[in-house]
């Protein structure tokens, strides 16, 4: 089996009515995906040591692929086999009557303080193996290890690259005496190991990863005019990008990691400027009297997209860096912001208000095949995952009175919550974390 | 040879940053006290000298603007008018002009909205003969709204700009 395809059928499930002097219509696609039916048993082991580590492994994995929404996963009580019973080779007709397609299984054995483990995958209804790795790690990194066997089961069962060992940064918004303390925070994807970079002493926001997840962007109002800020996440040294009198904000780097591009405020014009990160040289891309802002790169480090107002309502457009020619990608009804573009360089993701509402959508890089894929009172700034199948994005959902991380896939489908402890906002999504 | 070309890197930034950059002292895990808000609806936190205290009470600190408008209204006008006079009277060194935003737009957009907002002000300040070096704008986007609610009436309030006399 080389392949397990996943039909996609778009659906167009919720229509918008919206009273207005003539009726708009604003449909949002809802894709639709068959699942695939996986069972993950606890792995085996001779070591009652190793039976807390090998619960929580189980756990974690589950959780990541039911997340996922390619996934339907099972309760391990209605397994006919146990762990012990598959150590060799599972009795394929057992996993049959649950209509199991791919069965996971394991061992773990104890060497000295390391544990060893091995995964297989299995084939149910071919009855073969299709997986078998081995992986040695130490007690306090079984959850990283999760996430990788995740991303390998997920990747060797859809032909895609898993995304589970990857990180979310976000800014994380306490309220406390009636103020709003945004602070910096990185975490798993899964919500587990939250760290803050900032303190919430200033109002910190859009933070933004370098394509080796070693350093972070972010804007602070730290030094009283807006700036933004290159933090190193393994020393945690900060650099204050200064030698601009106003307000710089909105930064993100180039692919390779070696520039930074964001907006330079000025007399109440904004432009897009680049900053080589490694010669401190300054290059302005933009010069108009409007508001340039929101840049991000094409994957490849050709092309830039932003949004402007410079025709009225604030539209996304592109540029070729290397001609500087520019052009409107969105002539929709409403604004359009926020452009990125995934790491495929197929899509954009944008943030579309019209109506008084908000919207996520996606379209291909020159602005045709716009689709819808959520809604609310307020879904702001999506960001890829780095196999470019998921968005991130935040919602502010009025009711609980927080703003908080949703994914959903690229087609609409499997719209989840990503719980953190206080509301949460700006989330931007890391490339896989190096193996 | 990645990871020596990727060390290498790092190594050339280090040194690099050194000579351009502002170091900035690491950031502490220590909670900070967070600004009080001293004027009407500002949150500036040197704010509220004695001369600042008194122009909060002798008028209107703050003007407010359309949906995605960064025009100046009559009222706002005269409201300004009188800030400007104070400004003079008091042969004012130092003023700081927010620009705020509603909620009803992305956050990096609103920034730039608000540092437009704020420097509308700032323009009819010079225009009317106020010195521009005195003069420094800040942009909260919509970070800080006045009202934190979700209605018109509330983004209407939240859409302003705020003088700070300090």
């Amino acid at each position: 089996m080389k392949k397990l395809y996943l039909s996609i059928i778009t659906l167009c499930s919720l229509i918008f009515n919206i009273s207005h002097s003539e009726t708009l219509e604003i449909s949002i696609t809802e894709g639709e995906v068959r699942k695939t039916n996986i069972a993950i048993s606890e792995f085996y082991s001779s070591n009652d040591k190793t039976a807390d580590i090998i619960k929580k492994i189980n756990v974690v994995m589950n959780n990541n692929l039911m997340s996922s929404g390619l996934f339907q996963t099972f309760d391990k009580q209605a397994f006919m086999q146990k762990p012990n019973e598959m150590r060799f080779r599972p009795k394929f007709a057992d996993w049959r009557p649950l209509n199991i397609e791919i069965l996971v299984t394991g061992k773990v054995i104890l060497v000295d303080d390391k544990f060893k483990i091995e995964m297989y995958v299995w084939d149910i209804i071919r009855q073969k193996q299709i997986l078998s790795k081995r992986y040695m790690i130490s007690g306090n990194s079984w959850r990283r290890l999760s996430h990788l066997m995740s991303d390998d089961i997920y990747t060797r069962v859809t032909g895609e690259t898993g995304y589970f060992d990857s990180r979310i940064l976000f800014v994380s918004e306490q309220r406390k005496n009636n103020h709003r303390i945004k602070k910096i925070a990185i975490m798993d994807l899964d919500g587990a190991n939250i760290k803050y970079i900032t303190n919430g002493r200033y109002i910190a926001l859009t933070p933004r990863f370098s394509p080796d997840r070693e350093h972070i962007a972010y804007m602070s109002y730290k030094k009283g005019i807006p700036s933004i800020y290159l933090h190193n996440i393994r020393n945690g040294q900060v650099k204050f990008l200064g030698k601009f009198k106003n307000m710089t904000y909105a930064p993100r780097f180039s692919p390779d990691g070696k520039k930074l591009i964001f907006s330079y405020a000025v007399s109440g014009r904004s432009n897009i400027w680049v900053m080589n990160i490694i010669s401190g040289k300054f290059t302005q891309i933009t010069n108009n009297t409007y508001i340039d802002t929101s840049p991000a790169y094409s994957p490849d480090g050709k092309n830039i997209v932003f949004t402007s107002n410079r025709n009225g309502s604030p539209q996304i457009y592109s540029m070729e860096l290397s001609s500087g020619k520019v052009k409107r990608l969105t002539i929709g009804d409403g604004s359009y912001t926020t452009p990125v573009v995934s790491p495929r360089g197929d899509l954009i993701a944008f943030t579309k208000q019209s109506n008084g509402k908000f919207y996520i959508g996606v379209m291909n890089v020159d602005g045709t095949g716009e689709r819808l894929i959520s809604n609310s009172f307020l879904d702001e700034g999506p960001s890829f995952s780095p196999n470019g199948r998921t968005l991130i994005f935040f919602r502010n959902d009025i009711e609980l009175g927080k703003t908080k991380l949703m994914t959903i896939d690229i087609t609409g489908y499997n719209l989840r919550e990503i719980k953190t402890p206080y509301g949460a906002s700006d989330p931007n999504w890391s490339s896989l974390n190096k193996r | 040879m990645k990871i020596k070309k990727l060390f290498s890197l790092v190594l050339l930034i280090t040194i690099i940053s050194g000579c351009f950059y502002d170091n900035v002292d690491p950031l502490s895990e220590e909670q900070g006290n967070l600004p009080v808000p001293k004027t009407e609806s500002g949150f500036y936190e040197n704010s509220a000298s004695e001369v600042g205290q008194k122009f909060i009470e002798s008028m209107s600190d703050t003007i407010f603007f359309k949906y995605n408008s960064e025009d100046l209204t009559d009222e706002a006008k005269l409201i300004i008018d009188s800030q400007i006079k104070f400004i003079k009277k008091n042969n004012i060194r130092k003023i700081i002009i927010e620009g705020h935003a509603d909620e009803r737009g992305t956050r990096e957009y609103n920034l730039a909205l608000g540092e437009k907002r704020a420097n509308v002000v700032k323009k009819y300040l010079v225009s009317k003969g106020v010195n521009s070096l005195f003069i420094q704008v800040i942009s909260y986007g919509k970070e800080r709204p006045l009202v934190e609610a979700h209605t018109e009436s509330a983004w209407s309030k939240n859409r302003r700009g705020v003088t700070i006399i300090m």
